[in-house]
């Protein structure tokens, strides 16, 4: 008799003790913030180069540190590939600026595309990867080589089956993921890597950060030039370039003088099917341009000289005195940047 | 009643306010404000891009922007602010729609926004061309207003621009083109350029306008604004409703305190109900106390009252039942099934009342009669127990004694395997059967009982008789009696009678034992046990039978006079019928020792004979395989035992024929030595060591174990039933003797027996030869072992001996001592040692006497004219080297070859007989048997052919790789490497040589599929054992390229069959010489053949083998008949040929048949026309 009476009693004061809480929070009111966008971030560039077209890579990026030491490991990986023989690092070598040197890259069993290896340094600072800007993140590219017939010939679950074979590419995705070995954490992890690949510090940059002897006076006279040719308007921004298309040969017919070898010359026509995009590409990023040849989509251009000659006649209309390209050319090996402390 | 259905309905009502409070509350709590505090953070951060994305537009377009940056700044952001709010925004469709909208319009804008980023960088750098090309081509004198023409370009720029301006414009740029050919060479490239840059602007700068007017007529803002009142509206709604909830959530909260109120005040009435009730209680139990055992409980049985009766039987103090639960007392003897009636009972608050067994404090049970009275609440529910209580201990335990004795005696009886029943006897009615005897009638106990047995005897008048018998009051005892199942089968049973009274009724009682499986396994044991002896005895009569007719024969033709040659052949007749007979021989022992038939014979017999003689008889095969066979028995051993010597001389034949087949080098000692000495009874040791292959421990053990071997693969390397080692070891121990094995592997072993024998009445010992005690003898041999059964026997007759080990040290001897009489030289010392020695020893002591101790006939033979005066062939048996001794001093040296009882074998002469003709072909012959080897040689001889000989497969690829062969007979079945082997191995390494030698099989396996298996491997022919001269001629001619001469030249003395085309021997005998009937006949078989042969070919020629066979069939019975073996032969291969299907294989053996027919044409012409006419 005394248990049930003392079951019930304990219960009901649960329940009011429930109810009352319940009542409690009901009438607690919270109170709502609204955004404000930050201010943007100049950095330490002197006031009079604020304006200034080009500005500096930053000095450092923020990533996850575990995540990028895998991204690293797997960029170097070439069970990536279907046949086992190509790492990323194949076509876009560290050691030599992120580009193979070629003028096509060439994918397993050795088949070419007819596209030039575009540098994989600051590929972060771009707002769209590849010639034609079809993928809009590092992580969307990433996705794309492993499969592309052209590159590795892969995919994802082959790669992801020969990486669970290997207890030490698990257990790097279990310290790195809560979800462990999956396409998307692999393509993150080599996305988070690529970050990394900033070269800041370039003598220019240096120049920018107000250090006036960082750059001889004939390269700033290049400078001046680069910019009165036109150049600027499309090669602009942290990246020198990168983050706009524009047709080759705005000018003047380039294709004219230079045929089409492939659908790969038709450029972001082949992403948006819009006739006004035929011949349109993603401008390049000009940073550590001097350690990039051959240059342009299609590696035609051998030399720096060759490819502001180019560039002048076909974009700017212009034919430019050899005094002039030599200037620009000096110009623009003061973009050279440093990738983990050293000139690249 | 009422009162409890009125609490549970309010129990109810509280548990569905509660959960209704649940409910309530979890939906109150469904709005998370940080949540709501990030979704509108971001919603107000995405209008704030939307806002910036558009100042950047428009300071793109007034080039105001540094660089384009700004716009990837801008975008990144997007992105993850639309991926945020993806995650944070509600799921409705109304607001995934509203974001879609969102989404579509800002990528719309995005894509907009890349187009004018390039347009408006062709657009800048033309505008900046066109003021430099216009400061450049104002100075020429061409009528083009440049600067006017740069100015309207730049006012074309600005948004006031009409469209017919523009077309003035491009109307103006088209005249200049016109006018390009005035320009001066050196400004064409800028002029050019200018108009390119003309262009450029002309087309860009509409083209850039589109661009803006889309930019901004994408109604971004509007549609965020759309999507962030869309959450609000839904905010809103979702804290409507949960300020709702709150709200009945308090109100019922309510509702709840005033119900528990309630049922407080409820409560507090029952409790002061119920104590009224107590004391009533109270108060009735006392009257009870005073005359019962009485107890009561509460309503868990914990005990609240006892009175004093109750403690005096339970043996509990008061103090201690307090408070105790009934169950203390729990016997065990009841189920709990029991008190759970009994609870139940109790607790519907009806009365119980029955007997309980219980327990004392010390242990004891005690029965009490119960009655269990239940005391209800005021609700009805019995609250405690009054437990009234009489002890009937004592009856309960009588009767609880009584029913355990008979259950017990019941049970017994009931699982007894042994059958029983009890017969009533007024009627004849079985009252009582238990479960074995249904089970032994196939029935059950229902069918069985209120029956009559007698239909279960098999003779009434067996069971009338025992009835009498019970009658008289007589007992039966294990009487053997024919049952019949219910079902009709018979059963064997020990049945036992018994006359008593059961249940007050006159009654027998009947035990039956079921012995029916016991009989019928005596019945079948019994005619199992005779069926395998009659088995035996014929097995034994039937094979030795015709087996004793070859011996015999064999014999009795070695007895007549024969060539070298003959003599051979029969000699591998008596061999190998010796040795087909001593393996069936050891079948048939071993079958007889199992079935305990063999007997033991007690004889007297002479030792010394039955050990030399087994040891001579195989030194044959010793020396072949040039192992030194010795013996050695001591001579103080009684010369005459009694025992089995045929059996002793079976084991010792067995111990050395296995020491001679697994030792390849070396030595074989058999020693017998006495081992024990008791009264009228010698133990004797024999032992048989060799220097083989040794056995490892692991296996001597199971050596002794019937159709064991030391290994597996020891019966295919080395022949031989695996059954010899168990026979002795049945024989030794049949004899009362033991054997046993030492080994070390790879050492050697010693085999050894040891068995008891009987003195016979008369115990004789060797003589001892009185003339040589004086002498002294000097052994010059290199062997220890044999030094050592030398110098026994020497001196154990009193011969002074010295040993040495060569010719060295016996110099050094004869120097030392030259007393010396003898000296016993080993021909291993070889010839020309032996020669010098005695030189040596003759010039030192010109009366020594030289005894030549030979390991070969051939040494024996030739002792004479190496100047000994005796010559002793191994093994040296003591009579021999007794003789030896006696013939040297008598300085006799006639006919050596008598003192040997040995008649070596002489091996076939091949080389000799080879014609040159035939030399320059060479064959390999492969195979292992020795006879066989002998056979095919003997053949090919007689065929002008000689042939090398590799003894397996192995060795024939070794010849092979070293040597060029033209032909290869191949054995197949072969040690080591087997014949299917060694061609597959040939074939490869022929492969890409482009040769290939021909293998022609030789197999004794006549079975079908076989020769397939040859071809298969590799070979091209196929003859099958015994080898037929024919088929071997015709298969010479076949595969090499010279004619192999048909017969013609074969020696008469041989009287192969096949040998000579007709065998007119055989006709003559058929017919009586009568020369005129032959004649006629093989003239009939000639034209008959002749056309068999035409059709055969035809036959051949359209590849009809059944035809063939038909053909070939008629041609073996004619040819046969006629004696005409070649013939038959080949048609038999022919027809075997047929069989397989091998057409080529037939049209040669088709041309050997015309070849065939053709001599035995000439054959009849020459050998019977000459005659007839």
């Amino acid at each position: 008799m005394t248990l049930k009476k003392n079951i019930i009693i304990a219960a009901a004061t649960l329940l009011i003790a429930t109810g009352l809480g319940a009542l409690y929070y009901g009438m607690e009111k919270p109170e709502y913030v609204y955004y404000q966008p930050d201010p943007i971030n100049s950095e330490d560039v002197p006031e009079k180069f604020r304006n200034e077209p080009i500005q500096p890579v930053p000095m450092g990026v923020k990533v996850n540190l575990t995540v990028a030491a895998l991204g690293k490991k797997l960029f170097h990986d070439p069970r990536l590939s279907a046949d086992d023989s190509i790492s990323c690092a194949n076509c876009h070598n560290l050691g030599t600026a992120g580009v193979d040197g070629r003028r096509y890259s060439i994918g397993i069993n050795g088949i070419q595309e007819y596209l030039n290896t575009p540098t994989i340094f600051n590929s972060g600072l771009n707002p769209y990867q590849f010639w034609d800007g079809r993928a809009a993140s590092l992580e969307q590219m990433i996705n794309e080589p492993p499969s592309n017939i052209h590159k590795m010939e892969s995919n994802w679950n082959d790669v992801i089956q020969k990486l669970k074979r290997d207890s030490t590419s698990r257990h790097d995705f279990a310290a790195a993921f809560e979800d462990g070995l999956t396409s998307n954490n692999i393509a993150h992890a080599i996305a988070e890597f690529e970050r990394t690949l900033a070269t800041p510090n370039a003598r220019f940059d240096q120049f920018l950060r107000g250090k006036d002897d960082a750059i001889t006076p004939q390269e700033k006279q290049g400078y001046h030039l680069f910019k009165s040719y036109g150049c600027a308007t499309c090669h602009q921004g942290v990246a020198v370039g990168g983050n706009m298309f524009e047709r080759m040969g705005s000018v003047r017919r380039y294709f004219d003088d230079y045929p089409p070898r492939g659908s790969e010359d038709l450029g972001r026509y082949n992403v948006t099917h819009d006739e006004k995009h035929r011949y349109y590409f993603r401008v390049p990023s000009l940073r550590n341009v001097e350690k990039t040849a051959p240059y342009f989509h299609n590696g035609s251009a051998k030399t720096l000289e060759e490819a502001v000659k180019v560039m002048g006649f076909y974009n700017l209309g212009v034919r430019m005195p050899e005094s002039d390209v030599a200037l620009i050319v000096q110009f623009l090996k003061t973009l050279t940047g440093e990738y983990e402390g050293r000139q690249l | 009643m009422k009162k409890i259905s009125e609490r549970k309905l309010l129990l109810g009502f509280c548990v569905v306010v509660l959960g209704a409070l649940i409910y309530f509350y979890s939906n109150s709590v469904t709005i998370d404000p940080n949540r709501h505090e990030a979704t509108v953070s971001y919603l107000n951060e995405l209008a704030g891009l939307d806002r910036d994305l558009n100042e950047a537009v428009l300071k793109t377009h007034s080039n105001f922007l540094r660089n384009y940056d700004e716009f990837t700044r801008l975008s990144d952001r997007l992105k993850v602010v639309i991926k945020q709010l993806d995650a944070l925004l509600p799921e409705t469709e109304k607001i995934r729609k509203a974001q879609a909208l969102v989404r579509e319009n800002l990528d719309n804008k995005l894509a907009q926004i890349e187009n004018l980023k390039s347009e408006n960088a062709e657009l800048r750098n033309s505008l900046h061309y066109i003021t430099l090309g216009v400061t450049k081509l104002g100075k020429t004198p061409v009528d083009i207003d440049f600067d006017h023409l740069a100015f309207e370009l730049l006012a074309i720029n600005s948004d006031v621009a009409s469209a017919e301006f523009k077309r003035s414009v491009k109307s103006q740029l088209e005249q200049a083109v016109k006018l390009r050919s005035r320009v001066p060479a050196q400004l064409r490239v800028d002029f050019d350029s200018m108009l390119a840059h003309s262009e450029v602007v002309l087309q860009d700068n509409l083209i850039m306008q589109d661009y803006l007017e889309k930019i901004f007529s994408i109604p971004t803002d509007t549609r965020i604004s759309e999507l962030s009142s869309l959450y609000r509206e839904n905010f809103d709604g979702s804290l409507r409703r949960v300020q709702l909830h709150r709200y009945v959530l308090t109100f019922l909260s309510a509702v709840l305190l005033l119900g528990l109120l309630v049922m407080l005040w409820q409560l507090k009435i029952a409790n002061m109900t119920q104590k009224i009730t107590a004391f009533n209680l109270e108060a009735q139990k006392f009257a009870l106390d005073q005359h019962a055992i009485v107890s009561i409980a509460d309503f868990a049985g914990n005990i609240t009252y006892a009175n004093d009766r109750f403690c005096m039987i339970s043996g509990y103090a008061r103090e201690q039942l307090l408070g105790a639960n009934h169950r203390t007392l729990k016997s065990g003897r009841h189920p709990d099934s029991f008190y759970q009636e009994m609870w139940h009972t109790i607790a519907r608050g009806e009365v119980w009342e029955g007997d309980i067994c219980n327990r004392a404090k010390d242990g004891h049970e005690y029965w009490v009669h119960s009655t269990i009275i239940p005391f209800p609440d005021e609700h009805g529910s019995p609250w405690q127990y009054i437990s009234i209580r009489t002890d009937i201990s004592q009856a309960k335990k009588m009767e609880m004694e009584l029913r355990e004795n008979q259950l017990q005696l019941e049970q017994m009886l009931e699982t007894s395997p042994i059958a029983v029943r009890i017969m009533r006897l007024i009627d004849n009615r079985i009252v009582y059967a238990n479960q074995s005897y249904a089970a032994l009638f196939d029935a059950t106990k229902s069918t069985l009982l209120g029956g009559s047995p007698l239909s279960l005897y098999k003779n009434p008048e067996e069971y009338m008789e025992i009835s009498k018998a019970l009658a008289s009051g007589e007992s039966i005892i294990n009487r053997l009696m024919e049952l019949v199942s219910t079902d009709g089968r018979t059963i064997w049973t020990l049945a036992s009678y018994f006359s008593f009274i059961y249940r007050g009724e006159q009654a027998v009682l009947g035990w039956f034992y079921d012995v029916t499986e016991l009989r019928k396994a005596k019945d079948e044991a019994e005619t199992a046990t005779r069926l395998k002896s009659e088995f035996l005895s014929t097995m034994s009569h039937e094979i030795r039978t015709p087996m004793s007719g070859v011996l015999g024969m064999a014999d009795i033709l070695l007895e007549t006079t024969l060539d070298d040659r003959q003599r051979e052949f029969a000699q591998i007749i008596k061999d190998s019928g010796k040795s087909l007979l001593s393996i069936i021989n050891d079948i048939l022992d071993f079958s007889k020792i199992e079935a305990g038939k063999l007997e033991i014979e007690n004889i007297e017999f002479t030792l010394l004979p039955v050990v030399e003689g087994c040891v001579e008889i195989l030194s044959v095969k010793a020396r072949e395989k040039g192992l030194t066979l010795m013996t050695s028995v001591n001579p103080s051993i009684p010369h005459n035992l009694v025992g089995d010597p045929n059996r002793l001389r079976q084991i010792l034949l067995n111990l050395v024929g296995n020491a001679i087949k697994f030792t390849t080098s070396g030595e074989i000692l058999v020693r017998v030595d006495s081992s024990g000495e008791e009264e009228g009874k010698s133990l004797l040791r024999f032992e048989v060591t060799d220097s083989g292959i040794g056995i490892s421990k692991e296996v001597s053990v199971t050596l002794f174990q019937p159709f064991t071997q030391a290994d597996g693969s020891v019966t295919r390397k080395y022949g031989g039933t695996g059954l010899g080692l168990s026979i002795s070891r049945r024989l030794t121990e049949l004899m009362g003797g033991r054997i046993g094995a030492d080994s070390l592997e790879g050492e050697g072993s010693t085999f050894w027996f040891e068995i008891p024998f009987k003195h016979p009445q008369q115990l004789s010992m060797l003589a001892r030869p009185e003339a040589l005690a004086t002498l002294a003898a000097l052994l010059i041999i290199p062997s220890r072992n044999q030094r050592e059964v030398f110098f026994n026997y020497l001196e154990a007759w009193g011969m002074h001996t010295i040993g040495a080990e060569n010719a060295e040290e016996a110099i050094g001897a004869l120097k030392n001592n030259n007393t010396l009489n003898f000296a016993f030289i080993s021909s291993m010392l070889g010839s020309d040692a032996i020669d010098d020695l005695m030189k040596s020893l003759k010039s030192m002591k010109k009366d020594i006497k030289c005894i030549l101790v030979a390991d070969s006939m051939a040494e024996f033979e030739a002792a004479q004219h190496h100047g000994f005066q005796s010559a002793l062939l191994e093994p040296v048996k003591q009579s021999s080297l007794l003789d030896a001794i006696m013939q040297a001093m008598e300085r006799r040296l006639q006919d050596i070859a008598k003192i040997s009882n040995q008649q070596p074998v002489p091996l076939p002469k091949q080389k000799k007989s080879v014609d040159s003709a035939n030399e320059n072909h060479r064959i390999l012959l492969v195979e292992d048997n020795s006879t066989n080897q002998k056979v095919a040689l003997t053949l090919l001889a007689n065929l002008k052919y000689s042939a090398e000989i590799a003894r397996n497969g192995q060795e024939c690829i070794e010849l092979f790789t070293k040597n060029t062969y033209d032909l290869i007979f191949m054995d197949c079945q072969m040690p080591v490497m087997d014949g299917f082997e060694a061609t597959r191995c040939i074939r490869r390494l022929e492969n890409g040589s482009g040769m290939r030698i021909p293998i022609i099989a030789m197999t004794a396996n006549a079975m079908e599929g076989d020769h397939e298996r040859c071809i298969a491997a590799g070979m091209d022919g196929y003859m099958t054992k015994p080898i037929a001269l024919a088929v071997l001629a015709a298969i010479l001619r076949e595969w090499l390229i010279d004619h192999v001469p048909l017969q013609q030249d074969v020696s008469p003395t041989l009287s192969v069959a096949g040998n000579s085309p007709v065998n007119l021997a055989r006709l003559r005998d058929l017919f009586d010489d009568d020369e005129e009937i032959i004649l006629q006949l093989l003239e009939d078989y000639k034209i008959s053949t002749r056309g068999e042969l035409k059709n055969l070919k035809l036959a051949i020629d359209q590849g009809d083998f059944v035809r063939i066979r038909s053909i070939c069939h008629q041609l073996v019975g004619s040819s046969a008949n006629l004696g005409l073996n070649r013939l038959q032969a080949l048609s038999k291969a022919m027809e075997k040929v047929a069989s397989y299907e091998d057409i080529e294989q037939a049209a040669i053996l088709l041309d050997s048949l015309n070849a065939a027919m053709a001599e035995a044409s000439d054959f009849i012409n020459n050998n019977l026309k000459a005659h007839g006419s």
